[in-house]
């Protein structure tokens, strides 16, 4: 980026070198567009000093083809620039030429305002030393100028004083100069004059004239500058006394000199001096032609005060009707004119003061613009912060769910170890009754038979004979319960129930929660001894899940769970007569999933069969 | 004679009258539980005929009030009342820590083990336990020589422990049976197993062992 910070730079240099030849070739269309991609590029770059340079440039530009609003905008802005860059210098040039334009469109008071403004900061630079020579003979120019301005302004406000004083300020200034303009001083000195006559110092004004007329000639006759002096000179004279004896010859030899260099503007001032003069000698047809003429050409180039006042001098020359069209006509213009200058008085403060308001809009805006970048990164981040608050509670509910399994295993296991336990006690307990049995019953019976029997051999009388007959018989009461005893424990009552045990009483429960009947009905070949706790649990688990979903989603009024042997493969099935379901819709759910998946462990099968409303049955085989 | 098996009874009657010298008169009384047998001893004392000699089972249906609750009990009752007479405790139970235990609180002139008898013993051990007590039967004697030609110390404690576990109790439950604490046992079972040398530290062997001794 720097780099290309470098080239923009670069360009923008090199643009300003091509526009200020435009500048003076005067090609306004070539200018216009190389000036305004400069300046924008200039305040891509933020290169301050160009955009100020630049600004000041179109201030000029417009200034010259006397677009005067807009120049004024330019300077205004070129003003702000310098005087936030502290360049004095150039702050009190654009100033300057500010207050230029302003006189021009007779805001006076402005453009006192502006000039004044400029004094402090040209002097400051005239009394710096550090300033090359070329800035301070420039700055000494400009202060020149800006007094020269002042005078014109307060005479126009009709501080006449004031504006000799200001002239010969300017006149004193220019004379300080190193590179010293005679041409300059000839000016002022004749806009010195200029004020006397209109103060009415036409003596002053004459002495100053004839002086300027002796130094002037030695520029050369045909000078423009020349004839002016002249013509004021030979005005003044007239004003002093019009039957002078040089009169009109001056006047004709002024304006001689004028049609010959083809000065517009000066034949018309000369024809005005003429007109006026013959009015007041009473040859009103010459006054009138003159008058004529010099109004074609106000007219012509829009010299508006120039045409107000032939206007009116032809208004003092013409007779009746159309004296008074004339008058009429001075009146118009008049008011039209005056409400230009006041628009555009009205128009520089507002130029002003829009000017700052854009600018404070462009400061919220770049704040709206920060509020809205930092609004949209907290909600971005907040965003962020709630998926991941999403996802980590999604992955707890998982982590819960398969936590809660496997709780729900360990029950099952728990229930099914105590269980064992409880049958081994079961069958201690057995054993021992039965031990018990053998030991007190039968030995006894047997010990008293024995020694019955044993003293009675002593004897073998018929009483001893029917007694030992007894005794025999004894001991085959004895047989028998030893035979009892024996069956006894054969059968094993406690053997295999504990596991049926425990899915009856789930089963009894749950369809007594859910409301349903059940039947249980198992087959009492299946040696659950044999079969795998692993087995046992999914079973468990899958019988448990199945009444879950049939209480769901069934609406069942009875339940049958069965287990079955057949080619040894356990058939557990749970068969319910409630709405049934679409099998092949039913993959959504985690109650099949669960069940299918278990299944899957036991590498056995599964079998759904359901229909609408007449119930559904789930049949798992297993193989052991 | 005390006995709840009266087909017993029956023996015993038998073979006593089928022996007894010309010159003795036998008169029978016959009690089933032990609350006959104490009305009766009472009442013989009451009567002034105390009994001369009681036959006693050990194994009996206990006394209502509980408080008599087999056979050794009824002979301490008996020895209470009747100092006189002789007792003969007859019984089915032949492990020796039972045999020690009769001996050592009743002290019987007569320990007859059921299974040893035939109605010649019986006859002889009356006679015997009439004139010249005690008589005991030949398990009984083994016992008593066993127990003291062993030097192998085995206190009533132990006894009763090696009892136990040879019926099969479990170690924890042993606790109770004893009133020890569950630690106490399994100290003994070390002292024991140590006592009887074993090598392999198991409960089976300990009982295999404590058998051959004679200890069970």
């Amino acid at each position: 980026m720097s780099e290309e910070l470098n080239i923009d730079s670069t360009i923008v240099e090199s643009n300003k070198a091509v526009l200020s030849i435009y500048f003076k070739r005067k090609n306004n269309n070539l200018f216009k567009k190389l000036g305004r991609e400069t300046l924008s590029l200039a305040t891509r770059i933020n290169d301050t000093t160009s955009i100020a340079y630049l600004n000041f440039y179109f201030g000029a530009y417009f200034g010259r083809i006397l677009e005067n609003d807009s120049a004024y905008y330019y300077y205004y802005n070129a003003e702000k620039i310098y005087n936030a860059l502290n360049d004095n210098f150039n702050s009190a040039r654009v100033l300057l030429n500010m207050a230029i334009i302003q006189k021009n469109e007779k805001d006076f008071i402005g453009s006192e305002s502006n000039s004044i403004k400029t004094i402090p900061f040209l002097e400051s630079v005239v009394s710096d030393s550090s300033r090359s020579k070329l800035d301070i003979d420039a700055a000494y120019r400009s202060l020149a100028s800006v007094y020269n301005n002042l005078a014109i302004v307060t005479k126009e406000l009709g501080n006449y004083p004031k504006a000799i004083e200001y002239y010969n300020q300017a006149i004193s200034t220019q004379r300080q100069r190193e590179d010293y303009s005679p041409e300059r001083e000839l000016l002022y000195t004749n806009n010195l004059a200029k004020v006397y006559e209109e103060s009415g110092s036409y003596e002053k004004a004459i002495e100053y004239f004839s002086r300027l007329l002796t130094e002037t000639s030695t520029m050369g006759k045909d000078s423009s500058f020349y004839a002016t002096v002249l013509a004021n000179y030979a005005r003044n004279k007239f004003y002093l006394d019009k039957e002078d004896e040089e009169l009109p010859g001056l006047f004709l030899s002024a304006l001689g000199v004028r049609e010959r260099i083809e000065d517009k503007s000066g034949i018309m001032r000369g024809s005005i001096n003429l007109a006026e003069y013959y009015l007041v000698h009473d040859s009103l047809e010459l006054a009138k032609m003159y008058a004529n003429k010099a109004y074609d050409i106000a007219n012509k180039y829009n010299r508006n005060d120039d045409e107000l006042e032939v206007l009116l001098l032809l208004s003092k020359i013409e007779k009746g009707d159309e004296a008074l069209a004339y008058t009429e006509r001075y009146i118009a213009l008049n008011d039209s004119l005056h409400k230009a200058e006041r628009s555009i008085r009205n128009k520089f403060a507002r130029i002003e003061f829009e000017t700052e308001r854009i600018e404070e809009e462009n400061v919220q805006i770049s704040r709206e613009r920060e509020l809205f970048l930092i609004l949209a990164i907290a909600g971005m981040i907040s965003a962020f912060l709630i998926y991941i608050i999403i996802s980590q509670r999604v992955k707890n509910k998982e982590l819960r769910f398969s936590q809660e399994q496997q709780k729900a295993n360990e029950e099952i296991y728990n229930l099914m170890l105590s269980q064992q336990d409880k049958i081994e006690e079961g069958r201690a307990k057995e054993k021992k009754r039965i031990s018990e049995d053998l030991h007190d019953g039968i030995l006894g019976r047997l010990f008293g038979t024995r020694l019955s029997l044993d003293s009675l051999n002593r004897s073998s009388d018929e009483d001893a004979v029917k007694n030992r007959g007894q005794y025999i018989e004894e001991l085959k009461a004895i047989e028998q319960e030893i035979r009892r005893i024996s069956h006894d424990l054969n059968v094993d009552f406690v053997a295999g129930s504990g596991y049926l045990d425990i899915v009856k009483t789930m089963v009894e429960n749950q369809a007594e929660a859910y409301g349903f009947s059940y039947a249980f009905k198992h087959n009492d070949e299946i040696d659950w001894e044999g079969v795998s706790n692993k087995t046992k649990i999914h079973f468990y688990r899958m019988i448990q899940e199945s009444l879950q979903n049939i209480y769901k989603h069934a609406n069942a009024k009875h339940v049958d769970v069965s287990f079955e042997l057949k080619d040894s493969q356990i058939f557990l099935s749970i068969v319910d007569d409630g709405e049934g379901f679409l099998v092949n819709k039913a993959k959504k759910g985690i109650g099949l999933k669960n069940i299918k998946s278990r299944v899957e462990e036991l590498k056995g099968e599964l079998f759904i069969n359901s229909q609408k409303d007449a119930g559904t049955s789930i049949s798992i085989s297993v193989p052991i | 004679m005390v006995d709840d098996h009266p087909m017993i009874i029956e023996g015993y009657q038998n073979t006593l009258l089928s022996t007894k010298t010309d010159d003795q008169e036998l008169a029978i009384d016959i009690a089933s539980t032990c609350d006959m047998a104490n009305e009766m001893m009472l009442a013989s004392v009451k009567h002034q005929n105390p009994y001369d000699i009681l036959f006693v089972d050990i194994k009996l249906p206990p006394s209502k009030d509980g408080a008599i609750t087999s056979g050794e009990d009824l002979a301490k009752v008996a020895r209470d009342i009747l100092p006189d007479a002789k007792i003969i405790i007859l019984t089915m139970f032949n492990e020796s820590y039972r045999i020690h235990n009769i001996l050592k609180t009743i002290n019987p002139d007569g320990f007859l083990i059921k299974s040893d008898l035939t109605s010649n013993e019986l006859a002889k051990a009356f006679q015997t336990i009439l004139t010249n007590p005690p008589y005991y039967s030949s398990t009984v004697n083994g016992f008593l020589r066993q127990s003291i030609t062993s030097d192998i110390y085995v206190d009533d404690k132990n006894r009763k422990i090696l009892h136990l576990l040879s019926q099969g109790v479990k170690t924890k439950n042993l606790a109770e049976h004893l009133n020890l604490s569950l630690s106490a046992v399994e100290k003994r079972k070390k002292q024991l197993k140590e006592l009887f040398r074993i090598q392999d530290g198991q409960d089976e062997s300990l009982i295999n062992e404590a058998r051959e001794k004679g200890f069970l």
